[in-house]
């Protein structure tokens, strides 16, 4: 049984008279230890699907309908109030700006001990120490004195591992990280993927990642997803991605990238741009970019079908 | 090939304000920068938060001025000219910003953003500005119909792209890219930055490209700066910075760089704690207090950029008192 | 020298200028004759009183201000005592007043917000807004005409007119906080509301905060700074209703001092009480700011 089993999420925007599409249908599953990456540009739906996994989305949001199973517990179906009790203890999340996402006024340390009080991980006389303890696990240099601290005192990357302290303070089976790094710079980034590594292995905890760096992606997903205007177009192991890609979209996008190891006088690239999430295309929705497109992709969707083990991919080109 | 721009010794000083409005501290985001660019040639600026490399660009623009030192166009010293003489010289050195969708002037048409630059530096006749305006357009890949839209009916790469045309609009000699590809799309930031590269041979321009992706920079330069807290610590040749980099934080900031592929194996160059804010920076070389190969004299005698080998200048102690580490 | 003690000196310099002038103003514009006015005579304007005596006068005044000629009255009362007594009339107004108003108007405005929900709370922002609108005259006079429909079926909380017992007091505070209240209930709503905007509202519902620990701990701490920051905005509206308070109520606080020693042509009372007026705005003015700096100060620091 997986750790989080998703199956035909749709999470619609409805905004003036417009019908957002922003997740049309996917379903994917977390095993428990595992890393799953999903991987995407803006407009794909990603981080769309962490907030909805998390019940995070507000109007003019909806989750239209699917299953987000969680230990076979459909979370959908939960209370309010049961929501908050997974939510942080068994489910957590950190996010892409981590000055935004703590709170300005409270105290670093108060902050991670609320963490455990909502869900008394320990009694109130422990949570201070506890709060310390996870401090240094982070590897947050003096951490009774900075516990006191405002997050202004902090640098980016200090700010983040606060977030993950927080994030795995109740122990929490699964992680999502929705572009942990993004924000950060690459000397920083390297340090808090490593630490989320490390987190992962020492708490025994699966990880959602998501991000838009298949650099990120082949560093540390065990399986990876990529989106498309709200539609898995590709879902393989990081191996078999990165060794035989087989979508358009996968292609093009591991081609236009340049390479730190290599240089190159003209970058592939794919041709136009992202539509309009209200204006997806008919058929499938690359079709408009897809060097490969026929009439057949014009005009129906393919489905998501798996080719070789492990290794699915909705496009017409390898149907047969 | 003559220079086009040469900076010698750049510095700027911001001050911090702090308890009840009086100026205090001082920050030194650009702490002595020297390099030149030459004629059809991009200068790649590398480095992380904090080193200065956007606002060295923003001192060439002569958007903010400089505390000291000198910036030299062609020759001549702008750093002294009056306000006359500078508007004169802007049309020879254009930027492009990193956002597109505060680049533009929402209220502005395409065509009359494009043909501001045209009227302003008289660049052709008035009658000319629309036929001039469609062939800048089809320069930068949008057609003539797009000409009447305003911005916010374009996406992100295309604004990019109206940015650029900008750019170009005044035949400028020297363009500043400040992070132009940062806020887009992985897929549109290959299409913006061949279209640069096309440009650049067409026109002949120089670009002074300032990121903080590596890979990127590898691409787009022919030279490239790696800053850290304000000063260049190695510049050379792109391919024999990348290839072979000396630099202790140099060293870091490559290995650190994710690559996709997950085959990958190789040797991570750790780096200890994180970098200084600008305000206290570390007395001698500013990077020592996280440098693996520290050495006593790191830690009061600044290292200056010296060549080893041509074209390839690094500011560390260490090639000086260690032979053998020159080419590890 | 130290820049932060230089920085505080120019500040207490100006201050204690801006005071100066004050003060001659104050007295300059006492002085002013009735009929002074600016006449167009043989094509040219001139002044009926040459400005000269007018500053002459007013040098005077302030000259004999200074040796103490304020201390009584025009009738031969002792002003000292006058003026300290209805300043401690008016202190106890304002104060209740103020505290009132802080009270109502936050938790109206938490009331009034959306809180997150995309609920309609337009019907509840009117009956907030309704207060502001209306000129001040007319809502003392509602609350009047409210006391005394009270006191006709027989409650007597409050007493209309007068002063003497604590019940004298109730309505005018009442009267005196309602617009400030309806002032910073707007301000309270606007700040929670951009407050549940922020990211950090969304990462602390994803750690499982149950909604009313959101709005306790996390949105109130940086809401409460925000609506501290406007305090200052309600000091002259207060002082202001103040005076249409006191006036309607027969309050015999400062303002009516001032009204009363102004009718009487009681030149030096009325110069007094102005300046102590003023010193009343200054002191709240000054002791927001204080409290601005306080609750701010952590949010400041968000550059480093």
């Amino acid at each position: 049984m997986s750790l989080l089993e998703v199956r035909d999420l749709k999470t619609y925007f409805y905004i003036g008279n417009q019908v957002i599409k922003a997740v049309d249908g996917i379903s994917f599953s977390v095993e428990r230890n595992e890393t799953l990456a999903i991987v995407g540009e803006s407009g794909s739906g990603k981080s769309v699907t962490a907030l909805s996994v998390m019940r995070l989305i507000n109007p003019p949001g909806k989750v239209i309908e699917g299953d987000i199973n969680y230990n076979n517990v459909n979370l959908q179906k939960l209370s309010e109030k049961q929501m908050c009790m997974v939510r942080g203890d068994r489910v957590s999340m950190i996010y892409q700006e981590p000055m935004m996402s703590l709170n300005p006024a409270i105290s670093v340390g108060e902050q991670i001990r609320e963490a455990l009080l909502i869900h008394k991980t320990v009694p109130k006389s422990e949570s201070k120490k506890r709060a310390i303890q996870l401090m240094n696990f982070v590897s947050i240099p003096e951490a009774q004195v900075r516990y006191n601290d405002l997050p202004a005192k902090f640098s980016g990357g200090m700010r983040q591992r606060i977030m993950i302290a927080i994030a795995i303070a109740c122990n929490p089976d699964l992680l999502i990280a929705d572009e942990p790094t993004t924000a950060l710079d690459v000397t920083i980034q390297s340090e808090i993927m490593e630490l989320l590594r490390s987190m992962k292995n020492k708490l025994n905890m699966s990880m959602l990642l998501i991000t838009h760096d298949l650099g990120v992606v082949a560093e540390n997903a065990d399986r990876v997803i990529v989106m498309y205007c709200g539609k898995i177009m590709e879902e393989a192991s990081v191996q078999d991605l990165f060794r035989k890609p087989m979508h358009p979209y996968t292609v093009g996008l591991m081609k236009c990238i340049p390479r730190i190891d290599s240089s190159v006088d003209k970058l592939y690239s794919i041709p136009g741009y992202i539509p309009h999430p209200s204006q997806f295309p008919e058929g499938c929705r690359f079709n408009d970019r897809c060097e490969r497109a026929t009439d057949k992709c014009r005009e129906k969707m393919p489905e998501l079908i798996e080719i070789h083990e492990g290794h699915k991919v909705r496009c017409w080109q390898h149907h047969d | 090939m003559n220079k086009i721009i040469e900076v010698k010794d750049l510095t700027k000083q911001f001050a911090v304000t702090s308890k009840l409005g009086a100026k205090t501290e001082f920050v030194k985001a650009v702490n002595g920068v020297s390099f030149d660019v030459l004629e059809g040639e991009t200068l790649g600026l590398v480095g992380e938060s904090g080193c200065g490399k956007s606002t060295t660009g923003r001192l060439i623009l002569r958007l903010i001025k400089p505390t000291s030192g000198d910036i030299f166009l062609e020759g001549k010293n702008i750093n002294q000219i009056s306000d006359k003489e500078l508007r004169k010289i802007r049309k020879d050195i254009q930027v492009v910003f990193q956002n597109p969708y505060s680049a533009l002037d929402p209220k502005m048409t395409i065509s009359d953003i494009l043909s501001e630059p045209l009227s302003i530096h008289k660049v052709v006749h008035k009658y000319q500005y629309e036929k001039e305006v469609k062939r800048l357009l089809s320069l930068v890949g949008l057609s003539e119909k797009d000409m009447k839209k305003f911005p916010h009916e374009f996406s992100g790469g295309q604004r990019q792209r109206i940015g650029i045309a900008r750019a170009i609009a005044t035949k400028p000699k020297f363009i500043i890219c400040d992070e132009p590809v940062s806020a887009l799309d992985v897929s549109v930031q290959s299409q913006i930055l061949n279209l640069l590269t096309e440009l650049q041979n067409e026109l002949k321009v120089s670009y002074l490209f300032i990121a903080h992706g590596l890979n990127v920079i590898r691409h787009m330069s022919n030279k490239v700066g790696v800053m850290y807290l304000g000063k260049i610590v190695e510049i050379g040749d792109v391919d024999e910075i990348y290839n072979n980099p000396i630099h202790p934080y140099t060293k870091t900031l490559l290995s650190s760089a994710p690559i996709p592929d997950p085959f990958n194996d190789r040797e991570r160059q750790i780096i200890k704690g994180e970098v200084p804010s600008p305000i206290n920076i570390p007395a001698g070389c500013a990077f020592h207090p996280r440098c693996q190969h520290a050495m006593e004299i790191c830690k009061h005698k600044m290292p200056f950029l010296k060549g080893s080998g041509s074209q390839h200048k690094v500011a560390c102690h260490l090639i000086d008192y260690n032979e053998k580490f020159r080419g590890e | 020298m130290n820049p932060v003690i230089l920085n505080i000196l120019k500040r207490v310099f100006s201050t204690i200028l801006i005071f100066f002038i004050f003060i001659y103003v104050t007295v300059f514009i006492t002085v002013i004759p009735k009929d002074f006015t600016i006449k167009k005579v043989d094509d040219k304007w001139t002044v009926t009183y040459p400005i000269k005596n007018i500053v002459q006068i007013v040098n005077y005044n302030l000259k004999s201000l200074a040796q103490g000629e304020y201390k009584t009255t025009s009738n031969g009362k002792d002003a000292v005592l006058l003026i300290k007594n209805s300043l401690s009339k008016s202190i106890k107004l304002l104060t209740g007043g103020l505290l009132l108003a802080m009270i109502i108007g936050i938790l109206k405005g938490i009331f009034d917000s959306r809180r997150g929900n995309s609920r309609d709370s337009s019907l509840k922002v009117l009956l907030t807004i309704i207060p502001i609108s209306l000129p001040d005259i007319l809502v003392v006079a509602l609350l009047q005409s409210f006391a005394i429909w009270l006191i006709q079926h027989g409650i007597k909380i409050f007493k209309v007119a007068g002063s003497g017992t604590w019940q004298h007091e109730l309505l005018p505070i009442i009267a005196l906080s309602i617009l400030p209240a309806a002032y910073i209930a707007r301000v309270t709503a606007m700040s929670i509301e951009s407050c549940y905007d922020k990211e950090y509202v969304k990462a602390a519902i994803g750690k499982g905060c149950s909604s009313r620990r959101i709005l306790w701990n996390h949105v109130m701490r940086n809401a409460i700074g925000i609506i501290f920051e406007s305090l200052s905005n309600i000091t002259s509206m207060i002082i202001g209703n103040m005076m249409i308070v006191e006036y309607m109520f027969s309050y015999p606080g400062i303002t009516q001092l001032l009204m009363n020693s102004y009718k009487s042509y009681d030149r030096n009372t009325t110069i007094v009480t102005i300046i102590v007026i003023g010193i009343i705005y200054f002191i709240l003015d000054t002791l927001f700011q204080a409290i601005k700096h306080v609750t701010f100060k952590p949010l400041k620091e968000e550059t480093a």
